[in-house]
C-alpha cells in the first residue's frame, strides 16, 4: 500500500494521493505547464464511477482541449468546486489546491502501479 | 524548418517554440492570457518574420497589381498601405495581404506564410516583363509591436517620428540608430506597428524595444496570443475564415473589393455573388460559459447549421467565442448550440468583432 501523502502519477499526467480509503486526484504540474492557461474543466459529479486509464472528463486551455484520464478506479465523492469556478487554480497549484476529485477507491492496491514522483520525473524527461 | 533571425533570443528568454507554416517561432511564454492582457492594456512584442515580404518594382507595376488585387490601389499615395485580397477568376481567395506603396514604381506586399509559395508563383505568372518581384523574406525580419503604449515605446527607443506615421501608413526611422521601416498596421485590434529590418540588425532591434518598453509594460508574446487577439478583433486568418473555396462577400470583406472602380481577376464572379447574395455569412458566436468552440465545431440554430472557423477563450470577454459561417437567414442574436467535444453547449450569435479598441 502507498503511504499517505505519497503522490503517484500516471503516464497520461494525472496524479493520485491516498487519503485512507479515498484518493485525491488531479493534473500534474507538467500537464498544467504544457496546457497553459486552463479556462474550463468538465468533471464527473459525485456518485459517478471513474475507471483507471479511462477518460473521465476534459480540460480546456486557451491552446487546446484534452481528455483527463482517471488514475484510479472508484466512485467520485467530491468535486473541487473551487477549480470548477476558478480553473486558473490548476495553473497556480496543480498538485495541491488545484486538485480535481476525491474518489472512493475500489482497488487501493493498484495505486502501486502508478509512478512515484522520482519515476515520473524520469518519465517526463524522456518526453 | 525555417528559423527566424531571433531564434536564439527567443530560446534564451524561455519561449515555448512551435511550428507554424514551416517556421519555428514562439508559441507562448507561459501564459497566453497574460500576453493578451499585456497587448490590450500596454504593449506586446511579436516575431512575425514568417510573414512573406514581396517587393514588386518597375514600370507598369501599378496596373499589374491593380489587376491582381481586389482593393483600389489608386487610393494610395507614397507610404500608403492597404488591406486587400488576391482572388482566382471564380472569386475564391488566394490570399489576403497588405500592400504598401513605397513609390509609384515600387510596392511591398506582406502575405501569409502559409500561402507564400503559391502567392509568389501566382504573382509572377501575372506580372508583365517590365515588372520584377523580389522575395525579401529570408533576408529581413519583421517584428510586431502592438498595444496602446507602442508609440511611447518607439519614442523611448529613439524613433520619436513614429507618432507621425498615420494608421495604415509606412515610414522609415531608426530604432537605437538602426534603420527600419515601420507600418502602422497589425493583427491584434490595437494600435501598433509592424517593423521590418535586415536580419543582421533584428536582434539589436528586438533588444532595444524590450529595453525601451521595460517601463511601459512591454511583454514578449507568441503566436498563440496573436491568434486570440485577432479572433477577438475578428480579423480573418487564411485557411480558417477564407480560402480558395471562399469568396470575399460571404467572408464579410466586401468593403475591400472595388468592382465599381476597376477591372481585376475574379471581378465578375464576385459581382455575381454580390447580386444574388452569399449562400452563407460570417458571424460571431458568444458562448454562455467558458466552453471553447474550436475550428470545425457544428453550430446549430433555428435557421440551420453552420460551422466554427476559429474559436478561443476570450480573455477580454471572459467567455468562449467563435467566428462561424452560418446560413444567411440566421437571426442576428439567434440562440445556438455549439457541439464542443460531442456535447451541445449553449451560446448565441452576435455581430463581429468581439472587441474594438477605444480610440484616443
Amino acid at each position: 500500500m502507498g503511504n499517505r501523502d505519497e503522490i503517484r502519477y500516471s503516464r497520461t499526467h494525472e496524479w493520485a494521493r491516498i487519503e485512507g480509503d479515498l484518493a485525491r486526484i488531479g493534473l500534474s504540474d507538467y500537464a498544467q505547464e504544457h496546457l497553459g492557461d486552463v479556462v474550463d474543466l468538465d468533471l464527473p459529479g459525485p456518485g459517478k464511477r471513474v475507471r483507471e486509464g479511462e477518460a473521465m472528463g476534459s480540460v480546456d486551455s486557451v491552446k487546446a482541449a484534452s481528455d483527463i484520464y482517471s488514475p484510479v478506479t472508484g466512485e467520485v465523492v467530491e468535486v473541487n468546486s473551487a477549480v470548477e469556478s476558478s480553473p486558473e487554480i490548476v495553473n497556480q497549484d496543480a498538485e495541491g489546491t488545484g486538485w480535481l476529485l476525491l474518489v472512493r477507491l475500489e482497488l487501493p492496491a493498484r495505486i502501486e502501479n502508478l509512478m512515484s514522483k522520482a519515476e515520473y520525473g524520469e518519465y517526463v524527461r524522456t518526453l | 524548418m525555417k528559423t527566424s533571425a531571433l531564434n536564439d533570443i527567443h530560446e534564451q528568454s524561455g519561449a515555448r517554440m512551435g511550428e507554424f507554416a514551416g517556421w519555428r517561432l514562439p508559441i507562448d511564454y507561459g501564459s497566453v492570457i497574460s500576453e493578451v492582457w499585456a497587448v490590450r492594456a500596454a504593449a506586446g512584442l511579436f516575431d512575425v518574420s514568417h510573414m512573406g515580404r514581396l517587393a514588386t518594382t518597375g514600370g507598369g507595376v501599378f496596373a499589374a497589381l491593380q489587376r491582381l488585387l481586389t482593393n483600389d490601389l489608386s487610393r494610395l499615395d507614397d507610404g500608403g498601405c492597404q488591406y486587400t485580397l488576391m482572388c482566382r477568376p471564380d472569386g475564391g481567395v488566394i490570399d489576403d495581404l497588405i500592400v504598401c506603396r513605397e513609390s509609384a514604381q515600387r510596392y511591398l506586399a506582406v502575405v501569409n506564410a502559409s500561402n507564400h509559395a503559391r502567392d509568389c508563383s501566382w504573382i509572377s505568372e501575372h506580372l508583365p516583363e517590365s515588372v520584377s518581384m523580389t522575395d525579401t523574406t529570408a533576408q529581413t525580419s519583421m517584428l510586431a509591436l502592438q498595444g496602446p503604449n507602442s508609440v511611447r515605446i518607439l519614442a523611448a527607443a529613439g524613433m520619436a517620428e513614429a507618432s507621425e506615421i498615420g494608421r495604415f501608413r509606412l515610414g522609415a526611422g531608426r530604432i537605437s540608430h538602426i534603420e527600419v521601416m515601420a507600418s502602422r498596421t497589425g493583427y491584434t485590434g490595437e494600435d501598433g506597428f509592424e517593423i521590418m529590418c535586415d536580419n543582421s540588425a533584428a536582434g539589436d532591434v528586438w533588444k532595444a524595444l524590450m529595453s525601451a518598453g521595460a517601463n511601459y509594460g512591454l511583454t514578449r508574446c507568441g503566436l498563440a496570443a496573436r491568434d486570440v487577439l485577432r479572433i477577438e478583433a475578428a480579423l480573418p486568418l487564411y485557411g480558417h475564415e477564407i480560402d480558395e473555396q471562399t469568396n470575399p462577400v460571404e467572408a464579410g470583406l466586401t468593403r475591400f473589393v472595388k468592382p465599381e472602380n476597376k477591372e481585376f481577376v475574379g471581378r465578375e464572379a464576385i459581382v455575381e455573388v454580390m447580386r444574388r447574395g452569399a449562400r452563407r455569412k460570417l458571424v460571431g458566436v458568444r458562448m454562455a460559459g467558458r466552453a471553447i468552440p474550436r475550428s470545425g465545431a457544428a453550430v446549430i440554430c433555428e435557421a440551420g447549421e453552420g460551422a466554427v472557423t476559429s474559436g478561443t477563450f476570450s480573455p477580454t470577454l471572459g467567455i468562449g467565442v467563435a467566428i462561424a459561417y452560418m446560413p444567411p437567414t440566421a437571426a442576428a442574436e439567434a440562440p445556438v448550440e455549439v457541439v464542443v467535444r460531442g456535447r451541445a453547449q449553449p451560446g448565441s450569435l452576435c455581430a463581429l468583432p468581439f472587441y474594438t479598441r477605444r480610440r484616443a
